[in-house]
């Protein structure tokens, strides 16, 4: 049974029967226009273009857990499906909504439960905004280390599902690092819990099933994470490195002197271009490279003293704090500015094609990976960024910007869009790398996780999602499991 | 309720740039934090208001839409426009002829002259004098009291105390009415005299300078502070923590002056978590407990909670924000009547 899409149409038994669940239900009457779409740019382009999305048949909004694990026990035995929504700042179409499911909106469940100050982890419910949660943490001298750039919009939700990553995540590890306990109210309304535990051999890591499942396999409705004490001190830097490839082999020497600053960015030649340019600075020859060492104030001084030595072996220009210090106080500008650049009339003109693109290689591939999607890319955009911001022992994250004018041609817009996507995420697994560092899959991805996962891996992941949601119920069409969305 | 007005042009450019942010100024609304609600989410009125100017969701849905906002401005924080919101929020309100909650209710009280819950403006206060203390019309008479008394030693003589007529334009703007709002504005411009006007509510600051553009207005702790040399205190040792009302700390940036006169009486503030100009929001603007006293009430049982957190006895420069935290649990003194019974004490 599903809830017909007809807004005329809609069963108002069943209506009833979800408000008797939970804490508030909203309806098209109410208005759900601002679930009508998460942050995916292709979403937001159809409706710069004028089209009317789709909209949820009805809104749920519970207000704890077990009303989560009522709605869902009922949508099991009705057949009705179900789409979590957090924030709806997602950048794939994950939240977007499906026709006949209900939009589940777990903002409502936003409690920050327990600061376990003698463990060093904190207990928390999806709903929770991320800034919100390091405000809390930093009022009483702990932080989490996870500042993505939309840390100001964002739930922890939305995070676990697609597994994160901020911009300390070479000192600190991505979001799914973090995670020492896990709570999931799977498809048939029973409740997981994955005890907080700092770590285990007892049979595989099942909270890693959930981290990254959108909510394909089930709603986290708890997560616990380890925190750690705010830095007495932080030490911004920034060199000019030769090249792209330089800078490259900077980092890896940096993480194999032992150290891991939390911070580390390498810009491309043409983001270095756009980053002096954009201060209305002198564009230099070469590479920017930021970096963030912070700890106590001696460690932050030695892992600076040791970034500096690694960086004069590799012929780098020192140019001192205030390149760091400055990427740090406009650290979020980016998200800020999104509006002037994508809205109708904005700073390139209408219909301007934008989006970005995170992927991953070894340090072995990833040369192969920068030059390969920055050319697939380049064959349909106008325009194309590239940043380093998430290194690891065994390689990195390599951050595409692509823009493109279309002088308002909004048809054209998609069309460049579609095909950069494609070109790009092809040109990413084809150089050995992944498709997707920290945004997730949603519907923007799900035609290429087949080939990121192989054959067997993504049978694999079909068996899992029939096990446990065998009517196909739990966000269908997302990670291109179960029924097509209308989105 | 009011005559609905069109949108205007510069109002739908801001909520068209809103509607393509990323909803980054979400952290900051402590309305969106309090209540979890999507609605409530300061881009949610943005989309609301794009969406009413295009005709594609109805009047109603639009009112139910610009419910959730209390006008504190701490989205306006982060923001890299500085987007208005609460400008938007009103000017939505304006267009719709449909009105939330008891909205119609207190509208046509401040039509007929009177304060929001009906009841009617004192008017046997007046006295001679300068400057003029402007009443609000939430404030209660023992905080005029206080008000007058701190005035009177802080400018060595009488106070013309002055009562908005029901309402000094303000609230009727708020509540999306501004047929309502203008006829108020001059009422109040006939009843005040030009010169230094001291706002009790902080609330009255902006329509009263609008009604007044020859008035120097200004609010009552920046007026007393300016003038804290002639005011004398006494009174035992006391710690309290002081909510910062947001129209006063954001807007107005007042947030040293209650705390130097807190400090002259011998005061010790005990900051609570959120304070200053990040102040978070006690649910009383913008007519919220009228639009929608859901949201009002959670969102001051958050601000109540930071509030207790301190252990100490919480104060502040708001009566509506008083009658808001003191109602979500969190007793609080008005800073007026904590100030003004240390004063007294001396015999200033």
């Amino acid at each position: 049974m599903r809830l017909p899409t007809d807004e005329d149409d809609v069963d108002t038994t069943l209506q009833d029967e979800v408000a008797g669940l939970v804490d508030r239900v909203v309806t098209r009457a109410d208005g759900v226009g601002t679930y009508a779409h998460d942050w995916w740019p292709r979403l937001l382009m159809r409706r710069r273009a004028g089209e009317d999305l789709p909209v949820p048949d009805l809104v749920a909004v519970p207000a704890n857990r077990d009303e989560v694990v009522a709605l869902t026990r009922w949508a099991h035995e009705r057949r009705v499906a179900i789409v979590p929504f957090g924030a709806g700042t997602g950048v794939c179409g994950g939240a977007a909504p499906v026709a006949g499911a209900i939009t589940v909106d777990l903002k409502r469940l936003n409690r920050i439960v327990e600061l376990d100050e003698v463990s060093g982890t904190v207990t928390i419910e999806p709903g929770v905004i991320a800034q919100s949660l390091e405000d809390h943490l930093q009022a009483r001298g702990w932080t989490l280390g996870h500042f993505p750039s939309s840390i100001h919009c964002s739930t922890m939700g939305g995070f676990l599902a697609i597994r994160s990553a901020g911009q300390a995540s070479t000192g600190f590890g991505k979001l799914e690092d973090m995670v020492t306990g896990l709570e999931v109210v799977l498809p048939d309304g029973r409740l997981y819990e994955a005890r907080d535990v700092p770590q285990s051999a007892a049979g595989p890591d099942l909270k890693r099933l959930f981290l990254g499942s959108e909510g394909t396999l089930g709603i986290i409705t708890r997560a616990t994470l380890h925190v750690r004490p705010l830095p007495e001190a932080t030490r911004d830097r920034g060199f000019l490195v030769p090249s792209f490839g330089t800078g490259l082999d900077m980092i890896r020497d940096i993480l194999r002197a032992g150290i891991a600053p939390p911070v580390v960015r390498l810009y491309d030649e043409t983001d270095t271009a756009v980053v002096f340019g954009g201060q209305g600075l002198e564009v230099p020859q070469g590479c920017l490279l930021i970096t963030g060492c912070e700890g106590r104030e001696d460690v932050a001084d030695f892992m600076e003293s040791v970034v500096v030595d690694v960086a004069e072996r590799h012929g780098a220009t020192d140019l001192g704090r205030e390149p760091g210090e400055n990427w740090r106080a406009h650290r979020h500008s980016m998200s800020y500015r999104f509006a002037a650049n994508f809205k109708p009339g904005g700073t390139f003109g209408d219909a301007l094609t934008i989006d970005t693109m995170e992927v991953a290689g070894t340090w072995r591939n990833l040369p192969a990976v920068y030059e390969g999607v920055r050319t697939a890319l380049l064959e349909h955009v106008d325009l194309v960024l590239a940043h380093v911001s998430h290194a690891y022992p065994s390689g990195a994250c390599i951050y595409f910007t692509l823009g493109a004018m279309n002088d308002g041609d909004e048809a054209q817009a998609l069309r460049r869009y579609d095909a950069a996507w494609e070109a790009g995420q092809r040109a990413a697994t084809a150089a050995g790398g992944t498709g997707s560092h920290h945004h997730g899959v949603g519907l923007l991805r799900a035609p290429y996780l087949a080939d990121e996962l192989g054959e067997v891996g993504f049978e694999v992941l079909q068996q899992v999602k029939a096990a446990l949601d065998p009517h196909g119920l739990a966000n269908p069409g997302k990670l291109g499991l179960g029924a097509r969305t209308n989105a | 309720m009011s005559a609905s007005l069109p949108l205007a042009d510069d109002v739908v450019a801001d909520a068209v740039h809103g509607s393509y942010c990323p909803k980054m100024c979400t952290f900051a609304c402590p309305i969106a934090e309090a209540t979890g609600r999507d609605d409530a989410v300061p881009w949610s009125f943005h989309h609301t208001v794009v969406d009413l100017s295009e005709a594609r969701i109805t009047p109603q849905q639009a009112a139910l839409g610009l419910r959730a906002c209390s006008g504190c401005m701490g989205c306006q924080q982060p923001c890299d426009v500085d987007q208005d919101v609460p400008a938007q929020v009103r000017a939505g309100r304006a267009a719709v002829d449909f009105a939330p909650g008891t909205t119609s209710t207190v509208v046509a009280h401040l039509r007929d002259g009177r304060r929001p819950d009906g009841s009617t403006p004192p008017s046997d206060e007046l006295v001679t004098g300068a400057p003029s203390l402007l009443v609000g019309c939430h404030d209660d008479p023992d905080t005029v009291a206080a008000a007058r008394a701190l005035m009177a030693a802080a400018g060595g003589g009488p106070v013309s105390v002055v009562q908005a007529p029901g309402c000094c334009g303000q609230l009727a703007a708020d509540l999306g009415a501004p047929d309502v709002a203008a006829e108020r504005a001059e009422a109040l411009a006939a009843a005040l005299p030009t010169g230094v006007v001291v706002a009790l509510d902080p609330h009255c600051l902006d329509a009263t300078r609008a009604a007044l553009p020859d008035a120097e207005v200004v609010d009552l702790w920046t007026h007393l502070a300016a003038h804290r040399d002639r005011l004398a205190f006494t009174g035992e040792p006391l710690s309290v923590t002081y909510h910062d009302p947001c129209i006063l700390a954001r807007p107005e940036g007042v947030v040293s002056a209650p705390r130097t006169l807190l400090a002259d009486a011998g005061v010790t503030v005990v900051e609570p978590e959120f304070h200053g100009s990040g102040t978070a929001c006690s649910g009383a603007g913008m007519g919220l407990p009228s639009v929608d006293a859901d949201a009002a009430a959670a969102t001051a049982a958050r601000r109540a909670a930071h509030l207790q957190a301190t252990g100490v006895p919480a104060a502040t420069a708001c009566t509506r924000a008083r009658a808001q935290l003191s109602a979500a649990g969190a007793p609080t003194h008005d800073l007026a009547q904590l100030l003004s019974r240390r004063l007294a004490e001396t015999g200033s």
